[in-house]
């Protein structure tokens, strides 16, 4: 076991315990349940309201079907970096349900292929080479396995190969995963106070 | 905020991810044909498949209360019932490879390659 | 954390690499010519553009010459040359409609009248796919029949001047003449190769980008647009159909096509559903369709060779027949 922690974040004034608390560890947080569902919570109503922000936008053309900013991805990156798998799938599950409802059926399945499988991609990122991956390299890797999962999603729905996408996605995941990434990177003291509320 | 935001190896990355995209452009414009024959799947299931090039009139074809619009220049969703209008928002398909999809209604409208035997031109 | 030089050695080739890949994927990415497809409405029917190399200027300048000449040689247009003639019994015309009739008038001598300019009187009476469709009675035909003639047009230095009761009607060659104008608007622009069609008369510009010549399908008669019989494999060149499927009417179970006989004043009826003609300039290749129409198979073999013309013939029976030139060229769909 490493001292040295990598991937561990500190809140301002908070000196990290013996044996820090970590992602990976098998130690359970300290917060009550209560607590953990409370900011599971409201980082949840967080990602919804960046991913009702983002809807305001017009959709482009030549962007694969459900290519978007990728706001919401900014709060799972940030909660697979300072809390754990669970944490950040809920938020992905609570943020696809809500599409259930306005959109429909086909909606929440593509929103919530996308999602599950870029939680995935984040979690084994951050884990790998020892937590030195940079936050946008996770972010970009993970807006484009994001956008791989909706297409996937869409191609099996619609029955039809959609590779003609891939250019595009690839392309435009990378521009929005930097972008997410840099966002990140800015507000992280912020969503830092909601995570040790 | 151990972890850093970005770093030389990131820029190995996005040249990765854009040499992927210029080479599979390349490989779907190569290899992707000229864009004549428009297909329509509904479902999973080819429900129309149109040269649009012998077309002499523009025709409207409805699938799964989407309306498209098939013509000699391509082919493009004209409306939906959907929430969303991706799919009509995605304008005049033209090109091999240029699709508009409408995930809600399950209709995909997809502009691929040469039928083989496909005209350039009919004489009526 | 690599050092900064250890990773610039590893970074500076990738880039390189990166930076020729790209140069030459952008090189060859256009390669896959640009098409640019379009329609517009001219000649009374479709018009159909698919430009290589080219795009909306080049389009529009097209459809600009092809309006153009239907302005000047439509009869419905009250202002066209066509129009007034037909009106004074003569007008001052410009010095391109004055040739567009001698070409006309040669065809008409050539074909032995098969094809004729001057039917206009003969088809109004007629007005096969017109309100007033109907078989006219052989009086009136006779009469009608009078007013024809293309050896009767006056073509002087300013002005055509036709014989009272003729009228001018260019409908057996007025796509073909489109071609012709779009081959024209083509000549000289970056343009590289085009498909355009103006109804059922066809121009091939160039050669087909993708190597193979040019495909041109022939509509089956007895099916549904768009639907073929045969297909064409030919280079750059004109081609045109005229066929007894496309405009006609059925009185007392005859059918009457709008492709008239100039010699006996009613529809043509050889035993030819379709002819396909490929020729060497539009207005020959729509002009001569209607007349191997008109004269059925036999008599149009030599009609072609004068015009070093070639063609596919349908009869009634579904047998298809090329000439000696386009034999290799053809294709019978299953």
């Amino acid at each position: 076991m490493r001292n040295e922690e990598k991937t561990s974040f500190s809140a301002p004034n908070e000196s990290a315990p013996n044996g820090a608390e970590k992602p990976t560890g098998g130690k359970k947080q300290k917060a009550s349940p209560a607590k953990r569902v409370a900011v599971a919570g409201i980082l949840a109503a967080l990602a919804l309201a960046l991913s009702f922000l983002e809807s305001l936008l017009p959709a482009l053309p030549f962007l694969p079907p459900g290519a978007k900013l990728g706001l919401s991805n900014i709060v799972v990156l940030f909660s697979v970096l300072t809390a754990s798998l669970p944490q950040a799938m809920a938020i992905v599950v609570i943020k696809s349900a809500f599409t259930l409802f306005t959109a429909g059926g086909s909606a929440f399945f593509i929103s919530l292929c996308g999602g599950l499988l870029s939680c995935l991609v984040m979690f084994l990122l951050t884990r790998l080479r020892q937590g030195t991956l940079s936050l946008v390299f996770v972010s970009v890797l993970s807006a484009i396995s994001h956008n791989l999962g909706q297409l996937a999603a869409v191609s099996l729905l619609s029955g039809t190969s959609l590779l003609a996408y891939l250019p595009a996605l690839l392309l435009f995941g990378a521009v929005f995963g930097v972008l997410t990434g840099l966002i990140l990177k800015i507000v992280m003291p912020v969503l830092l106070k909601i995570q040790h509320l | 905020m151990n972890r850093t935001c970005f770093q030389k190896r990131d820029w190995l990355l996005l040249g990765g991810i854009l040499l992927t995209a210029l080479l599979l452009t390349a490989a779907l414009r190569l290899f992707g044909g000229d864009g004549r024959v428009v297909e329509i799947y509904a479902d999973g299931q080819l429900a129309e498949q149109i040269d649009c090039r012998s077309l002499t009139d523009s025709r409207q074809i409805e699938v799964n209360g989407v309306q498209v619009e098939v013509s000699p220049a391509g082919a493009r969703v004209l409306s939906s019932v959907c929430p969303d209008q991706v799919c009509v928002a995605a304008g005049l398909l033209q090109h091999s490879g240029d699709m508009a999809v409408c995930a809600p209604q399950r209709v995909v409208v997809k502009l691929t390659g040469t039928a083989e035997d496909a005209p350039d031109a009919v004489v009526y | 954390m690599p050092k900064n030089r250890a990773f610039l050695y590893k970074l500076a080739p990738a880039l390189a690499v990166f930076l020729l890949a790209a140069v030459v994927l952008w090189d060859l990415l256009p390669r896959q010519a640009a098409r640019y497809t379009t329609t517009s409405f001219a000649m009374g029917s479709a018009l159909n553009l698919t430009l290589y190399g080219g795009g909306e200027e080049e389009a529009n300048a097209i459809i600009a010459d092809v309006q153009a000449l239907e302005e000047a040689i439509s009869p419905n247009i009250a202002a066209s040359y066509t129009a007034q003639i037909n009106q004074n019994g003569a007008a001052e015309t410009s010095e391109d409609y004055r040739k567009w009739v001698e070409n006309a008038v040669d065809i008409s001598r050539r074909t032995g009248g098969a094809f004729d300019i001057t039917l206009g009187a003969l088809s109004a009476l007629w007005d096969i796919g017109g309100e007033n469709q109907r078989v006219p009675a052989p009086k009136e035909i006779e009469a009608a029949l009078q007013h024809t003639g293309s050896e009767y047009i006056e073509i002087q230095e300013n002005q055509i001047a036709i014989p009272a009761g003729m009228r001018l009607d260019f409908g057996a060659i007025g796509k073909g003449m489109a071609c012709d104008a779009a081959y024209a608007a083509l000549t000289g622009t970056d343009v590289k190769s085009a498909v355009i069609a103006s109804g059922g008369s066809v121009l091939l510009y160039g050669e087909n980008p993708d190597g193979e010549g040019w495909t041109v399908g022939i509509q089956h008669p007895g099916k549904e647009t768009g639907e073929l019989i045969a297909t064409l494999s030919l280079d750059a060149g004109f081609v045109s159909t005229s066929g007894n499927y496309q405009k006609y009417f059925i009185r007392d179970g005859r059918r009457y096509c709008h492709i008239l006989d100039p010699a006996t004043g009613y529809p043509a009826e050889n035993g030819l559903t379709g002819v396909t003609v490929v020729a060497r300039t539009g207005a020959e290749s729509d002009a001569l369709a209607t007349a191997c129409f008109v004269l059925g198979y036999e008599k149009s073999l030599s009609v072609l060779a004068d015009f070093h013309a070639e063609a596919v013939f349908i009869t009634e029976d579904g047998e298809i027949i090329p000439t000696e030139g386009l034999r290799d060229k053809l294709t019978i769909q299953e």
